[in-house]
């Protein structure tokens, strides 16, 4: 575990991160969420060359040109957010990390991070021209929401507060994503880029569980403070939330307002801002109304959140049992 | 009456989810499956409804938690299962929820309903009100 002082300065004036080395020991576990969270993300892992994206270049050329524009002018702000958190996000929280253990699924956060920000790379050289590429990438860099965006992030990044940063790193994960995660969906619901939809969906299963674990630990961060200053941290998680998301409706405008799409991309922001605060242990802000996303986005998401689970709300009559799955539980022994 | 019993992790989130019905108060039992291997296992002698969140499925499959599956192996908890619940997380695509549907499909009771991590005010309140309702029915089916 590396041991932080507190504005420890090397006399060359860079951070000095060390100050003695304890080797890790995965058999003393603090908090079995680690091991727990590790196991899941190594399981889970996955590389971009697996996805057969080449399968989508006739897809591709069915697209106007606003809609490529749009679809690649997507892609590098989702690349920006992935650049940030692999070198910047997850990067930040290890020197706040409680374990050892904590520490390095940190460090496989941040590699995965680096993982998607390459995946779309791999998308574009795919499917466009470097010239359109290039001009994607301008863009981003000119479009003043997706910096401010970025601006906001880092702000806490760099910022003194261990919670705060974790804050900002959960709505990063679990939020600011979806203004991008939206389209790759619509053109899956419509039989469109159904291949790089596929990669974008192994994207958004890390982040779900990217969010929760960050989530999980700013939750455990919180039990160590006063009432008063948990109030605090709870008020300007809020606060946090709606600058980012009066942010996030100006960015879906700049993209999607040409095609029509931005109040349907804003009802895909609110439901995932909720579960961004539900990852956070707070409750969901938005009423129902207002995040009762596209069904056939929802379900390009996930195909069995439609099937409607709920016995309930039935007249009584139906008994309804679960479809038969293939389990891999092997070490189910009934 | 009914009982319900659920599994929550570390994070509480299903917990907390259990909290908010407030089942207790309305005079049903309430059980927690241990989280750890060496706490004292869990047997049941009532009828129950299971809640479980499901972990992020996935390549490696393993969405029931362990300690879950080691409650239903037992024979005794699993003959007074009547129905499941499963929390979960979209993101996880077709793996959504499918806690419920394997528990659901094993021991051949009702999937009754999902909902997401913590669920919402709306959530909390159709299962309150729908559990209220199946254990009325399920109380006059003869044992």
């Amino acid at each position: 575990m590396l041991r932080k002082k507190k504005n420890d300065m090397s006399p060359t004036g860079k951070l000095k991160l060390i100050d003695r080395v304890s080797a890790i020991n995965w058999n003393r576990l603090d908090d079995d969420k680690d091991a727990e969270v590790w196991d899941r993300l190594v399981g889970n892992f996955w590389l971009p060359e697996k996805v057969p994206v080449s399968n989508d270049i006739q897809s591709w050329a069915t697209l106007t040109e606003e809609e490529k524009t749009l679809t690649m002018r997507v892609f590098t702000g989702l690349t920006l957010l992935d650049t940030i958190q692999g070198t910047v996000g997850a990067v930040s929280l290890i020197p706040d990390a409680i374990t050892p253990h904590e520490e390095a699924v940190y460090t496989n956060i941040a590699f995965m991070e680096s993982v998607h920000a390459k995946s779309y790379s791999s998308i574009f050289s795919t499917l466009c021209s470097t010239r359109e590429i290039d001009e994607a990438f301008r863009w981003s860099e000119e479009n003043p929401n997706l910096q401010r965006k970025a601006e906001i992030v880092m702000e806490y990044y760099k910022g003194d507060s261990p919670l705060k940063r974790k804050v900002a790193s959960t709505l990063l994960e679990s939020f600011l994503f979806y203004s991008g995660f939206y389209l790759p969906m619509y053109w899956s619901s419509r039989a469109k880029l159904t291949n790089t939809a596929d990669l974008i969906r192994l994207i958004i299963r890390d982040e779900a569980v990217h969010g929760y674990y960050i989530g999980y630990k700013f939750q455990k961060g919180l039990e160590k403070l006063t009432p008063e200053e948990r109030d605090e941290m709870k008020a300007y998680t809020y606060e946090l939330l709606f600058e980012l998301y009066e942010n996030e409706v100006q960015y879906t405008a700049d993209l999607y307002d040409g095609v029509g799409l931005t109040e349907d991309v804003k009802k895909f922001l609110r439901y995932n801002a909720n579960k961004a605060l539900m990852n956070l242990g707070y409750e969901a802000l938005f009423p129902k109304d207002e995040t009762d996303v596209n069904p056939a986005i929802l379900s390009a998401l996930s195909p069995n959140a439609d099937e409607n689970h709920d016995f309930f709300s039935g007249s009584g009559s139906s008994y309804v049992i679960g479809k038969a799955v293939n389990t891999e539980d092997d070490d189910w022994d009934f | 009456m009914g009982s319900l019993v659920y599994f929550s992790s570390a994070s509480d989130n299903t917990h907390r989810f259990v909290q908010r019905l407030g089942l207790e108060d309305r005079g049903h039992t309430v059980h927690r499956i241990p989280l750890r291997p060496k706490d004292e296992f869990l047997r049941v002698d009532e009828p129950y409804v299971l809640m479980v969140p499901t972990y992020g499925g996935g390549n490696e499959g393993g969405a029931v938690p362990r300690q879950v599956i080691k409650f239903l192996n037992d024979s005794h908890n699993r003959s007074l299962i009547r129905g499941v619940i499963a929390a979960g997380n979209t993101n996880f695509g077709e793996a959504y929820c499918i806690a419920g549907d394997i528990i659901s499909s094993k021991c051949q009771v009702p999937y009754l309903y999902a909902f997401e991590l913590l669920g919402t005010a709306e959530d909390v309140e159709r299962v309150r009100d729908g559990l209220g309702r199946f254990w009325q029915r399920q109380s006059r089916i003869p044992a």
